[in-house]
C-alpha cells in the first residue's frame, strides 16, 4: 500500500474544493445512514444480535490459528485449494501462477476489498491477462481508470451525469443521465464478459471454519455469476474473515446487509462450498488464497480488535470527517475511521502517521459499527504510537514537549496562561479570535478561538480553597 | 508456500500467547430472533417478498401447474432452462411449459467428472430460468435454491426472468432457523444461493435500479398445502416497488 506522493493534508484540501464530490458525498453517506437505521430497526431484539455477533468475531479471533488450520482442512475435503500468501506479493503471485498453469486469458472479477489491497489487477494485467471488474461501481471507476472510494459503492464520487458521459466516450451509447439505461448498457457489455472467462476471482464475505463453505455476498449477483461460468474460482480472502460455524454465519449474515446498505439480507448470497460435483455448471476448481499481508501481526495488540471488521461500510458513511472529504483524499484503499485505523496497523504508522488524526473522537464510528469495534480507542493508540515513533508531525512534537515542559512548573504555567489571556484579548473581537499568528495560524482557518477566560480554573479552586480554609 | 503458512500461524500463536480465549458466544435459541411462532410465515413471506420487488403467486398444487405455463407464456417466453421435474416441487409444471410450446433449452450436460465444454451461448439465449427452492425465509422474503445435478445455477441467474416454486411448509421464519434446520443442505451442495428479490444495483448515486446482471423480474409461485380439498386459487401480490 504505498501512499500517494501528495500529503493528507493537501488531498484534503482539494477534496474539500471539489463541489462534485461533496454534492455526491453529501447524497450518498446521507441516504446510507439513514437505510442503515431503518435496517437495523427491522431486526427484532437488535442490540443481543449485535452482542452476539461482536462475540463470534472476537472468540475467533482468540483462537485464530485453529479456526484457520480447521477451515483449510474443510476446504480440502470439499474439493478445494487453500494457498497461503504471507504478503501482497506473495498472493498476487499465487493468483498469475494459477493463471498461468491453466492457460487463463480471460479474468472477471468480483468486487473484493483485499484484492484491491493487494493490487492484484495490476499483477495481472501486467503479465497480459483481460481483467474486467464486474460490479457496477468497480466497472465504472475501472473505465475511468480510478480506484474505489467507499468499501461498498466504490464510484460513491461519481455523479449520473459524470458516468453517462463515460458511457458514452467508451462505449459510442449516446449521453444519458438515465441511471437505468447506464444499467442496461453495463449489463449486455458485462454479459459476454462472465460467459467468456477462464477464470473467476472473488472476495469472500465469510468462510466458515467447520465446512469449509464461503459465504459472498452481492445485490447485483456478478459474484453468483462470475463463480458459476467460468472453469476456476479463485476466492481472495483475508486471514481474519472466518466464523466457526454455519449457526455463527446466519447471524453475521443478519447484520451485514442491514449495516451497509439497510437491506434485510443482500439479494444474492451465495453459500460455496468445494466445486461443481456433477451439476451442470459451476467451477471444475476452487482455490482459496489466505492474505495475511500484516494482519498476523495484529493479534493480541492494541489493534487487534479491528481485524473484527466486517467490511459493511457502516462508520464511513457515519464519520463527519469521512462526509466532508470521501474515501480517496485518505490516499489508502481502506478509507473512513476503519482505514485510518487499518492502514496505519496493516502497513506502518510511519507513511499514514496523518490519517488517525482524521478523526474528532466523536464516536460515531463506534456507534454504527455492528460488531461495536472500538475504533475511536485504537485511533488514539495509533497516535501515541506515532509520536512515540517520532513520525508525529515537528509542531505536534516541539508543541507537546513544550507544554509538558511549562505544565509541569506551575509558577510558568501561570505566567504562561496570563500572557495568553492577554494576548487573546488583544487579537479578539466579541470573545473570540479569528485569527491567530502563526505558527497557529492553521488552526483558525476554518474555525474560531475563544478567549481565555478572566479566571483559570485553578485560580477559581485555589479561592474556594482558601475560602473554605 | 507452506513457509507462509507456518510463518502466519506461528505469528498468530505467538500475539495469542497470554491473551485470554475470547468465550464462543452462548447461542441464540432461533425461534425467536424473527418471527413470532405465531404469525402465519406464509403471510410474513408473501409480504416480505413483495417489498423486495419479487411476483408473488399463492396457489394449490392444480393450480400452480396451470399457472406456470400462463405465466410464462403472458411474459413471452419462448425458450426455457430448467431444472430436472423431479427437482421441481411439482414436476408436472414443466410439461405445462413444453405442452404450450416453449422450448426447453438443455444446459451442457454433465458427465460425471468430466469438465464440461462451457460453450453457454444456448444458455444464455434463454428468456426464463424455472427453478424449485429448497427453503423460504419468511422475515426477509428470501428463497433458498441449491446446485446439484439437474439443478443448474444458471437457471436463476442468467435469464431476465425466473421463476421458481416454493413449497409453503419449506418457509422458516429467519435465517438462522433455517440453518438450524437445515444446515447440512449447504455443505451437500457446491452452491446453496439465498435470492431476495431480482437482481439490483445502487452504485450510480444510490440509484435503485433493478436486473443490472441476474434476472429484473422473479416470480415465486407459492404452492401451499392442497390437502383442504378446494377448487385450484392462484392469488398474485405484487410489491409497489422495491422499498430499499
Amino acid at each position: 500500500m504505498n501512499p500517494q506522493p501528495v500529503s493528507f493534508h493537501r488531498r484534503i484540501s482539494t477534496a474539500l474544493a471539489d463541489d462534485q464530490l461533496r454534492l455526491a458525498l453529501g447524497r450518498t453517506t446521507e441516504r446510507f445512514a439513514a437505510k442503515r437505521a431503518a435496517g437495523l430497526a427491522s431486526l427484532p431484539d437488535v442490540d443481543a444480535v449485535r452482542d452476539r455477533a461482536r462475540a463470534i468475531r472476537l472468540h475467533t479471533l482468540s483462537r485464530l490459528d485453529t479456526y484457520l488450520e480447521q477451515f483449510e482442512a474443510a476446504v480440502s475435503a470439499a474439493g478445494g485449494q487453500v494457498h497461503w500468501a504471507a504478503d501482497a506479493k506473495e498472493a498476487s503471485a499465487i493468483v498469475l501462477d494459477l493463471a498461468r498453469a491453466r492457460s487463463v486469458e480471460r479474468v472477471v472479477k468480483s468486487k473484493s476489498m483485499v484484492s484491491e489491497e493487494i493490487a492484484l489487477n495490476e499483477t495481472l494485467i501486467a503479465a497480459g491477462l483481460d481483467v474486467v471488474e464486474s460490479d457496477l461501481g468497480e466497472y465504472i471507476i475501472q473505465l475511468a481508470g480510478e480506484t474505489p472510494s467507499h468499501i461498498i459503492a466504490p464510484a460513491v464520487h461519481k455523479t449520473r451525469e459524470q458516468v453517462g458521459q463515460l458511457f458514452a466516450d467508451k462505449f459510442g451509447v449516446p449521453v444519458t443521465d438515465d441511471v437505468g439505461e447506464m444499467t442496461a448498457t453495463a449489463r449486455s457489455v458485462l454479459r459476454e464478459v462472465f460467459l467468456r472467462a477462464d477464470m473467476g476471482v472473488s472476495g469472500v464475505n465469510f468462510g466458515v471454519a467447520a465446512t469449509g463453505s464461503l459465504a459472498i455476498v452481492t445485490n447485483e449477483g456478478n459474484a453468483s455469476l462470475a463463480v458459476t461460468a467460468p472453469r476456476i474460482h479463485v476466492a481472495m480472502m483475508g486471514i481474519e474473515r472466518l466464523v466457526p460455524n454455519l449457526d455463527d454465519l446466519a447471524v453475521m449474515l443478519q447484520i451485514l446487509a442491514r449495516s451497509a446498505t439497510g437491506q434485510k439480507l443482500t439479494v444474492y448470497t451465495d453459500l460455496l462450498t468445494g466445486p461443481r460435483r456433477g451439476d451442470p455448471d459451476g467451477p471444475e476448481e476452487l482455490h482459496v488464497v489466505l492474505v495475511d499481508n500484516g494482519r498476523s501481526r495484529l493479534v493480541g495488540t492494541e489493534v487487534g480488535e479491528i481485524l473484527a471488521c466486517i467490511r459493511c461500510g457502516a462508520c464511513l458513511n457515519a464519520c463527519p470527517v469521512y462526509q466532508q472529504i470521501g474515501g480517496h483524499a485518505y490516499g489508502s484503499v481502506y478509507s473512513g475511521p476503519v482505514g485510518a485505523v487499518l492502514t496505519p496497523s496493516l502497513d506502518d504508522v510511519g507513511p499514514w502517521n496523518t490519517l488517525p488524526d482524521a478523526s474528532s473522537l466523536c464516536g460515531a464510528c463506534r456507534e454504527a459499527c455492528p460488531v461495536r469495534i472500538d475504533i475511536p480507542r485504537m485511533l488514539l493508540a495509533l497516535r501515541a504510537r506515532s509520536v512515540r515513533a517520532g513520525t508525529a508531525g515537528r509542531a505536534v512534537r516541539v508543541g507537546f514537549r513544550l507544554y509538558r515542559w511549562a505544565a509541569t512548573r506551575p509558577w510558568l504555567f501561570r505566567r504562561a496562561v496570563a500572557a495568553a489571556r492577554w494576548l487573546t484579548e488583544l487579537l479578539a473581537a466579541d470573545g473570540w479570535v479569528q485569527r491567530l499568528p502563526p505558527p497557529l495560524s492553521g488552526w483558525t482557518r476554518s474555525r474560531d478561538f475563544p478567549v481565555i477566560a478572566s479566571r483559570t480554573f485553578s485560580e477559581r479552586m485555589r479561592d474556594r480553597a482558601g475560602g473554605a480554609g | 508456500m507452506s513457509d507462509s503458512r507456518e510463518g502466519i500461524l506461528s505469528r498468530i500463536r505467538s500475539g495469542r500467547a497470554g491473551q485470554p480465549e475470547s468465550p464462543a458466544a452462548p447461542p441464540i435459541a432461533p425461534g425467536p430472533a424473527g418471527v413470532p411462532e405465531t404469525t402465519d410465515l406464509v403471510d410474513r413471506f408473501v409480504r416480505e417478498a413483495a417489498g423486495v420487488g419479487a411476483v408473488v403467486h399463492r396457489a394449490t398444487r392444480d393450480g400452480a401447474v396451470d399457472l406456470v405455463g400462463r405465466l410464462l407464456v403472458d411474459a413471452g417466453v419462448r425458450r426455457l432452462v430448467s431444472w430436472e421435474p423431479d427437482d421441481l416441487p411439482i414436476p408436472e409444471a414443466l410439461d405445462a411449459a413444453v405442452d404450450r410450446g416453449i422450448q426447453l433449452v438443455e444446459p451442457p450436460l454433465p458427465d460425471g467428472a468430466e469438465p464440461l465444454d462451457r460453450d453457454w451461448t444456448t444458455m444464455a439465449a434463454a428468456d426464463a430460468g424455472l427453478t424449485g427452492a429448497a427453503g423460504g425465509l419468511a422475515d426477509t422474503g428470501t428463497v433458498i435454491l441449491r446446485s446439484g445435478l439437474g439443478r443448474a445455477r444458471l437457471a436463476w441467474l442468467l435469464p431476465p426472468l425466473h421463476l421458481v416454486l416454493l413449497y409453503a411448509p419449506f418457509i422458516y421464519p429467519t435465517l438462522p432457523a433455517f440453518i438450524s434446520a437445515r444446515g447440512e443442505l449447504v455443505g451437500r451442495s457446491s452452491h446453496v444461493a439465498l435470492v431476495t428479490g431480482p437482481s439490483r444495483t445502487a452504485d450510480i448515486e444510490q440509484t435503485l435500479t433493478t436486473g443490472v446482471h441476474g434476472p429484473k423480474v422473479v416470480h415465486i409461485v407459492l404452492v401451499e398445502r392442497g390437502e383442504r380439498e378446494r377448487e385450484p386459487v392462484v392469488e398474485s401480490v405484487a410489491g409497489d416497488g422495491v422499498d430499499g
